[in-house]
């Protein structure tokens, strides 16, 4: 029986690998892009102001309780989760065309175990992995959920936070 | 079987002999290190097997399972060799290759081989079965490789590309066979054995001969412009920005 496994394994890994092998030989450079959706750029000022609108519970919070329309709250509610995961979409398309970059100076490429090689791919797998989680929690929770959960129920935590928040208070002070 | 078991391996080692050579003349070298260190591996060790075969044949059986028990490991460069090979063109995942192939050995090799090893005294063929389970890490690795590679659209190349079909056949081979010997029994598999190994390692290295006779460019390194590459920096300073505007919105 175990050989038998075994030999499925075997014959199973070189049909994948010929398909796969085939299916890349076969693919054209622009082909691997995905072009569903235009991926647009991180550089464009509008598409990321974009975000703060989709993200912001304000409409809704005046539409539910200063108005009072519950309902209709919900139904803008809901059309912000749609855009909130069209634009996370869209922002990890635009980010997969980035790693898809080739370079342009082949002769760099020798220097492929270098810290900074090491660095990329760092960013790269964080970038992946928060998005991933961004979407995971948007889609369960809506767009108006705190993505990192809040701790301030435990005392020691304020500090810490406080500790955490001022360099990058500065840091957002220096760049302005 | 005996007799046909050794033409085969001969004109194995022949065919790495003409490899090494090629790969010399047409400085293929440079470009695969790790691989071309593998095959000179393999070149040496079954020179120096043959030597042992002739001049001391009772120390042969020792220094052919010690040389084996080697080899499974430098087979890992190989590996190695073609995770480096297969992203290099692409600045911010150059070493996700690599990345893999050490997650995935180290992790697999301390919950599917380390227990082979540990409880070898229990077992009817520790070496069997130490060998089938890195032949079944490898394959699995290798898989995993193609599909990352497929997923991000890397372009193998003709070098890169033979080098992966090579070792596939060889390790499917490799699977297989000995999957069929632990099954059967080494007494009733023993001449098919003798032949499938080194059929294996011979297709394998007839693969890499073809494609690895003359250096290919990457075919995305090929078609680079200068308005859809970038530089390695400019690709670091975009990564470090989409992160910090998604750790914004994660803040929020």
């Amino acid at each position: 029986m175990i050989t038998l496994i075994h030999a499925a394994i075997a014959i199973a890994f070189l049909i994948l690998v010929l398909g796969l092998f085939e299916k890349t030989r076969s693919h054209e450079p622009d082909e691997c892009v995905p072009d569903n959706h235009s991926a647009p750029s991180i550089g464009n000022g509008r598409w990321l102001q974009l975000s703060e609108r989709i993200f912001d519970s304000s409409d809704a919070h005046w539409l539910a309780e200063e108005l009072a329309f519950p309902k209709l709250a919900k139904a803008l509610m809901l059309g912000r989760k749609r855009l909130a995961i069209r634009w996370l979409e869209a922002l990890q398309a635009s980010f997969d065309d980035l790693v898809r970059t080739p370079q342009t100076t082949p002769s760099e490429a020798a220097g492929a175990n270098s810290a900074g090689s090491w660095r990329m791919l760092w960013l790269t797998i964080r970038f992946k992995l928060l998005v991933s989680y961004a979407l995971l929690v948007v889609k369960l929770f809506g767009p108006y959920h705190r993505l990192i959960p809040s701790f301030s129920w435990i005392p020691f935590s304020q500090g810490c936070e406080r500790t955490f928040r001022r360099p990058a208070l500065a840091n957002s002070r220096s760049s302005h | 079987m005996h007799i046909l078991g050794l033409a085969i391996s001969l004109c194995g080692f022949l065919l790495e002999g003409l490899l090494i050579l090629r790969g010399a003349r047409s400085r293929v070298f440079r470009v695969f290190p790790l691989f071309y260190s593998y095959i000179i591996y393999c070149f040496c060790c079954f020179l120096s097997n043959y030597l042992i075969y002739w001049l001391g044949p009772q120390i042969y059986p020792s220094a052919y399972w010690i040389g084996y028990l080697v080899s499974i490991l430098a087979e890992f460069m190989v590996l190695v060799e073609i995770s480096d090979q297969i992203f290099r063109s692409l600045p911010a995942i150059r070493n996700l290759g690599r990345a893999l192939t050490i997650l995935i050995s180290v992790g697999l090799g301390l919950l599917y081989i380390l227990p082979t090893i540990l409880g070898s005294a229990s077992r009817s063929h520790p070496l069997l079965d130490f060998a089938l389970r890195a032949s079944v890490i490898k394959a699995i690795i290798l898989a995993v490789l193609f599909y990352v590679a497929r997923h991000y659209g890397s372009q193998l190349g003709r070098n890169v590309g033979g080098l992966m079909l090579g070792f596939s056949i060889y390790v499917a081979i490799n699977v297989a066979v000995m999957a069929s010997a632990k099954a059967f029994g080494s007494v009733l598999y023993a001449p098919i054995f003798w032949v499938m190994l080194p059929l294996a390692s011979a297709l394998c290295v007839l693969v890499w001969t073809i494609s690895l006779w003359e250096l290919a460019p990457m075919p995305s390194l090929r078609t680079i412009s200068t308005t859809t590459g970038r530089d390695s920096e400019a690709v670091a300073l975009e990564l470090t920005r989409f992160n910090s505007e998604l750790s914004k919105l994660l803040h929020r």
